[in-house]
């Protein structure tokens, strides 16, 4: 049963391969030109003609399709030699050239000088080479040199001794403990007498030597100990005298006085 | 003698372009006895770069200050500049012997007038007892002969005086002139 439906489905393969590939439909299709048969056109023969040269066309006819008309046609020229009359000319008016002969008499022997057998050495001694200069070339002329002001001048100087003076001077104060005690106690005793304070109630805060006139202003630096004294222009040259600086305890006021008379 | 001590002071400033200079004359105590300033210089750019970094110390040493010394009738005793101008390389005159006095940080030497040499141009010099030493810089053309007699007379000064505080009243002068214009 099973190889009968084999049998079965192989005749349906062969059938259908049979159907695919049985002859297909084929045409024939005209390859010619379709009537239009060349056609030969006859030129007129030209012909030129040269001195000596006789000249014509190798092709008089070209082939052309019906029903173009001829616009241009290429010809290719051949010459070939007709006859010829230069060699005549050239033969009637020839000369012939006759050279004339040496003369014997003329002819006579030269003789070679001799080599010398050695070279002669010249006895002149040459002189020295010569520079020259040429005449034709000017010297290059120096340039100019530009001196340019760059040194420093000296200024102008002004004497401004009020400018200076204008300034608070610093005086450094006297190292108290260093002073001799009748001395200490002279100061002091000035001092109590100048400010009428009593010498308890007083703190001295130092002793200066500043000029005794021209004193304008007084300044104390607590930090430094110093004592910055404006002057005016009459302390220049003044006597330095011994001048005590205190703060009463009471009030704080500051109290100063000139401790020894100039 | 040390009454008739002479101190020059002496501070150039640059303002601008400008130079100016001006040297104080005090006696022992501080106290003016001359001042003379300099018209400020300015430079021309061809001066500026001729001279290139020499410009300054040249105003400063060879046109300022000799033009201000010869204000002078005589030669100060001693001739004080600020420190920076010493290190610029000063190199001073040998009539008046150019220093720098400044205020030192180290401890104070034993007793006044007591001196101590850091190097060959530099001395710290105790001017007051418990105080800080001053240190004292020479120019080059300060031997040690003259470095010996300098540091006694700046020690009378000394013992009047503040020697650095002159410097500020002679900057502050010329600020003050300046501002003037």
């Amino acid at each position: 049963m099973v190889g009968g439906r084999f049998r079965e489905a192989m005749a349906d393969v062969a059938e259908t391969i049979r159907r695919v590939f049985q002859d297909p439909p084929a045409r024939t299709v005209d390859l010619g030109l379709g009537g239009k048969a060349p056609r030969t056109v006859t030129l007129p023969t030209t012909s030129a003609r040269t001195a000596g040269f006789l000249l014509e066309p190798v092709m008089g006819c070209v082939p052309m399709l019906e029903g173009v008309p001829p616009i241009s046609v290429g010809f290719h020229w051949e010459a070939s030699l007709q006859r010829e009359a230069g060699w005549a000319r050239w033969a009637a008016g020839a000369q012939v050239c006759v050279l004339p002969l040496f003369p014997v008499e003329k002819c006579s022997r030269l003789e070679v000088p001799p080599l010398p057998r050695r070279a002669r050495a010249r006895e002149a001694v040459p002189g020295g080479f010569r520079a020259r200069t040429l005449p034709g070339l000017d010297p290059l002329s120096a340039p100019r040199a530009g001196g340019a002001p760059f040194a420093l001048a000296a200024p102008d100087v002004h004497q401004a001794l009020e400018q200076a003076m204008a300034l608070p001077v610093a005086f450094v104060g006297e190292d108290i403990p260093k002073l001799s005690k009748a001395l200490w106690m002279r100061y002091t005793l000035k001092l109590v007498r100048e400010t009428g304070e009593n010498i308890r109630n007083l703190e001295v805060l130092g002793l200066y030597r500043i000029p005794s006139r021209g004193t304008r202003q007084i300044n104390h630096q607590a930090t430094t100990g110093r004592l910055l004294v404006s002057l005016g222009p009459e302390a220049v040259g003044a006597q330095r005298a011994p001048f005590i600086l205190a703060r009463k305890k009471n009030d704080d006021a500051i109290v100063c006085c000139f401790v020894e008379e100039t | 003698m040390a009454d008739n001590l002479k101190l020059a002071y002496f501070v150039a400033l640059k303002e601008g372009a400008s130079y100016l200079g001006g040297l104080l004359l005090t006696d022992i105590a501080g106290i003016p006895l001359d001042f003379r300033y300099t018209e400020p210089i300015t430079p021309t750019r061809i001066q500026a770069v001729l001279y290139g970094k020499a410009l300054e110390p040249h105003l400063k040493e060879e046109v300022i200050q000799k033009t201000l010394l010869k204000e002078l009738k005589s030669p100060p005793d001693l001739f004080i500049l600020p420190l920076a101008e010493l290190a610029g390389g000063w190199h001073g005159e040998a009539r008046c012997p150019a220093l720098a006095v400044q205020r030192s940080q180290d401890p104070p030497l034993p007793r006044v007038g007591e001196t101590f040499r850091a190097s060959p141009r530099e001395v710290l010099l105790q001017v007051a007892d418990g105080a800080a030493p001053l240190r004292v810089v020479f120019a080059h053309s300060v031997d040690l002969a003259a470095q010996e007699q300098a540091l006694a007379k700046l020690l009378e000064a000394a013992y009047q005086m503040d020697p650095t505080e002159p410097l500020e009243r002679v900057a502050m002068a010329l600020q003050t002139l300046v501002k003037q214009g």
